[in-house]
């Protein structure tokens, strides 16, 4: 129930802030043209000074994407192999030629996830969970970039009644939830994905494929580069 | 699981799809993995293999979905158990459900039998299949 709030209070955000909302044709044109069936996500990079959380975050990708339509490959085989070619950094690849992805692994569109924030707080009084990711789709057939996306996700652990009304509570409510440092990531992980992986436009495997043009999504970033 | 699938159910209302979810069948999946990836052991490994099995017993095709991928890794930790026979299995299955996995599926038998010849003869792994990002020198004209 605890985090049915945190998602209560996020909504009640993306409602209210500064945002620009925009249909996904508009927002992912090349989406619809290239209509990829098949995604490799490879392993996130990892831009936080967190070591682990690049691997525990790969464990939370599948699930929502391919609730998204799409063939997602296994992303601990895919690692695997990939590291048994040699190639253990997903810095190193992202300036390869993303027909390669096609030819080794016969994927439509690879996938390339940043973590860019991985962070607890704890302060006298309480502290927070932050956890941000890029999310970066191109195609392995002409190398656009089909779909990209940002969120950080920030969980409140402040008992604080200050704010009164819904958002206090929701922050009291959920700092009961949270209790050792490791463990409160990865619920705040798969909420940052559930946020960002509803943005992609439905695959071939789901029941809205090719009829959710003018889905309104939020872009965070007015001008997104 | 619960508070995930309420998040996509939110979210999903928050973008206006409002349809019924593909019925996958992830039970478990993302905790035994993440317990794995913390841990690695026998034991882990053991019941992450559990998780593998029994989402593939578990969902009869309609009302429960084996997800994209669950087949390809149970064969693949089969066939690295020395389980080849069982583990090829698993691997053709994953094609034969999504036939966009052909190619993937062939990469991990060529691999996994590479591995194999190169466990029998000691030590030569060097050079045999390029990796992605190294392999753009030989195409780029």
């Amino acid at each position: 129930m605890n985090r049915c709030w945190v998602l209560l209070v996020l909504l009640l955000l993306a409602g209210t802030g500064c945002v620009t909302k925009v249909t996904k044709q508009e927002a992912f044109p090349e989406m619809y043209q290239q209509a990829p069936l098949s995604i490799l996500v490879l392993p996130p990079i990892n831009e936080t000074t967190a070591a682990d959380a690049k691997e525990y975050y790969s464990t939370t990708l599948a699930q929502p994407l391919t609730a998204m339509g799409y063939y997602v490959f296994p992303i601990e085989v895919v690692t695997e192999m990939m590291k048994h070619e040699g190639a253990y950094d997903t810095e190193t690849l992202v300036n390869a030629p993303p027909e390669k992805f096609k030819q080794y692994f016969g994927a439509d569109a690879v996938l390339f996830v940043k973590i860019t924030k991985w962070d607890t707080a704890y302060y006298v009084i309480g502290g927070h969970v932050t956890v941000g990711v890029d999310f970066l789709l191109k195609s392995t057939t002409t190398g656009a970039e089909l779909w990209k996306y940002n969120g950080v996700l920030t969980v409140s652990t402040s008992p604080s009644t200050a704010g009164g009304g819904l958002i206090g509570l929701a922050i009291h409510v959920v700092a009961t939830a949270i209790n050792t440092a490791v463990a409160d990531y990865m619920p705040v992980a798969r909420q940052a994905n559930a946020m960002v992986i509803s943005t992609i436009p439905c695959g071939k495997y789901h029941p809205l494929y090719g009829q959710d043009q003018a889905t309104p999504v939020v872009l965070q970033k007015p001008a997104q580069q | 699981m619960r508070p995930t699938a309420f998040a996509l159910v939110a979210c999903c209302l928050l973008t206006a799809c409002v349809t019924p979810p593909i019925p996958y069948n992830w039970t478990g999946y993302s905790s035994s993995l993440y317990a794995l990836k913390k841990n690695p052991t026998d034991e882990t490994l053991a019941a992450h293999k559990q998780v593998l099995i029994q989402i593939i017993q578990d969902s009869d095709g309609k009302s429960m979905k084996v997800p994209p991928g669950i087949y390809a890794e149970y064969g693949y930790i089969l066939v690295k158990e020395g389980k080849a026979e069982e583990g090829m299995k698993y691997l053709d299955l994953e094609s034969q459900k999504f036939p966009e996995a052909t190619v993937f599926v062939q990469r991990i038998k060529t691999q996994l039998s590479q591995s194999a010849s190169d466990a029998a003869k000691p030590s030569d792994n060097s050079g045999s299949t390029p990796e992605p990002g190294s392999a753009e020198k030989e195409k780029t004209p």
